[in-house]
């Protein structure tokens, strides 16, 4: 598993994207409702109709959630999110990127987001370990 | 030789040292025990400092300690020999290195503590020693005596020499600093980021009498509409349960807790500082603790 985790240059080069097959609605209360996609696996994948388990789900986001969630625009890479969400938040560099870090991992796994990871090789390693 | 500007630099102190880094240097590990433990300093590039410091009871072959660090961390290159190793005192610390680019290390022995303080860097580009590393090593002052100063993570303060930091617990701005002394008063120093977020719609008050009271404290009294060093401020008084042989077994309480707590509106951070201690001990003056900034 340690092999696959990210070195800190990757992971400041990579950029998180909205999943192009999300819904948004902009709710009156200034919040935004996204709605997305579910998929199964395994037999489910074949039999989620028939049970009539849900197909799509549904999250609200707010606050400074949705600030964040709006930064991610397909171009700006981790560090310059991170940058911007410091900046705001009167942050240091490596507060903000766990507070991020936090949240892109979870929008990751609800599938709100996807992240993109330049390729390793033309990364230089540091003399020193790097934080995790 | 080329001193780093003052805004470029901030002060930390800990175990054993007071020192100067530069400001982009964020602490990403820490120990909390005096015997022996390190920091570790990185900026985004990755970590860029390691201070260190262990208990030795007599003065080390520094030269022999340089090379093998030398030898353990330069895998593939050429054996570090003696003649490869170059050396220069900078402040109190014994500066080696063996080759532009290799890792570096400076050694201090401090024999009336007969403690071994290190600093590794990772690289010995010779603009970095000199505009980076050379003034650290000369920041570096004992951090002994009488009132003893600690900073890091945002929480500067300054403590008499009987109170020991017992726990610390730092999260992305959230940062608790325990200190107690040998009469058992408790010291608590918070540092909160995100003060939107953590207030949640609340006032300062309703804030934190909710947040002492989640902590298990009986809030006696909040006085809010104060200011502190032209801040807003609050102060509280409250009760909490003895944390300490008989007073913990018998659930007697500790009545003498005080509480303050202030929004530095300009650096958006919420910072509380509390004591309690056994009946009949005396706390100490906020404005004696915790350090002004600049």
């Amino acid at each position: 598993m340690a092999k696959n985790r990210l070195q800190l240059k990757q992971q400041l080069a990579s950029i998180p994207i909205h999943n192009a097959r999300i819904r948004e609605t902009p709710d009156t209360d200034g919040t935004l409702v996204v709605e997305v996609d579910l998929t199964y696996k395994g037999l489910l994948r074949f039999m989620y109709r028939g049970l009539k388990l849900r197909t799509t789900r549904r999250y609200r986001l707010d606050g400074l959630g949705l600030e964040v969630y709006r930064m991610i625009d397909g171009i700006k890479s981790f560090e310059v999110l991170i940058d911007e969400f410091a900046n705001k938040n009167r942050l240091t560099f490596f507060e903000g990127r766990a507070f991020l870090m936090q949240y892109l991992q979870m929008l990751m796994q609800k599938g709100l987001v996807a992240i993109g990871i330049p390729n390793s090789q033309l990364l230089r390693p540091s003399p020193l370990r790097e934080p995790s | 030789m080329q001193i780093i500007r003052r805004h470029h630099i901030h002060a930390i102190a800990w175990h054993h040292i007071k020192s100067a880094v530069p400001a982009d240097w964020e602490a990403t590990a820490y120990s909390v025990e005096e015997r022996l433990g390190r920091l570790e300093f990185s900026d985004r590039s990755g970590v860029r400092g390691l201070f260190s410091w262990e208990p030795c009871k007599r003065e080390p072959d520094t030269e022999t300690m340089m090379l093998s660090f030398l030898r353990s961390r330069e895998s593939g290159v050429p054996d570090t020999h003696p003649a490869d190793l170059k050396t220069r005192m900078v402040g109190e610390f014994k500066l080696g290195f063996a080759r532009a680019g290799s890792p570096c290390q400076a050694i201090c022995y401090r024999p009336e503590r007969k403690t071994l303080l290190r600093w590794i860097f990772p690289d010995a580009q010779e603009d970095r020693l000199t505009s980076v590393y050379c003034p650290i090593l000369q920041s570096c002052v004992p951090n002994g005596g009488s009132p003893r100063e600690y900073r890091l993570f945002g929480i500067n303060v300054s403590v008499p020499a009987d109170y020991e930091i017992e726990q610390m617990n730092v999260f992305p701005a959230n940062v608790r600093m325990l200190f107690e002394s040998k009469s058992k008063q408790r010291l608590v120093i918070r540092r909160w980021g995100l003060p939107e977020l953590i207030l949640g719609g609340m006032d300062l008050a309703a804030f934190y009498e909710k947040f002492l009271r989640s902590e298990g404290a009986i809030v006696i009294k909040v006085q809010d509409g104060l200011t502190w060093r032209g801040m807003p401020a609050l102060h509280a008084l409250y009760h909490a349960r003895g944390e300490h042989q008989m007073d913990r077994f018998m659930g007697h309480l500790w009545k003498n807790g005080a509480a303050l707590l202030w929004h530095d509106t300009t650096e958006k951070r919420i910072y509380s500082i509390e004591q309690i201690g056994p009946p009949e001990s005396l706390l100490l003056d906020p404005e004696k603790v915790v350090i002004a900034h600049g």
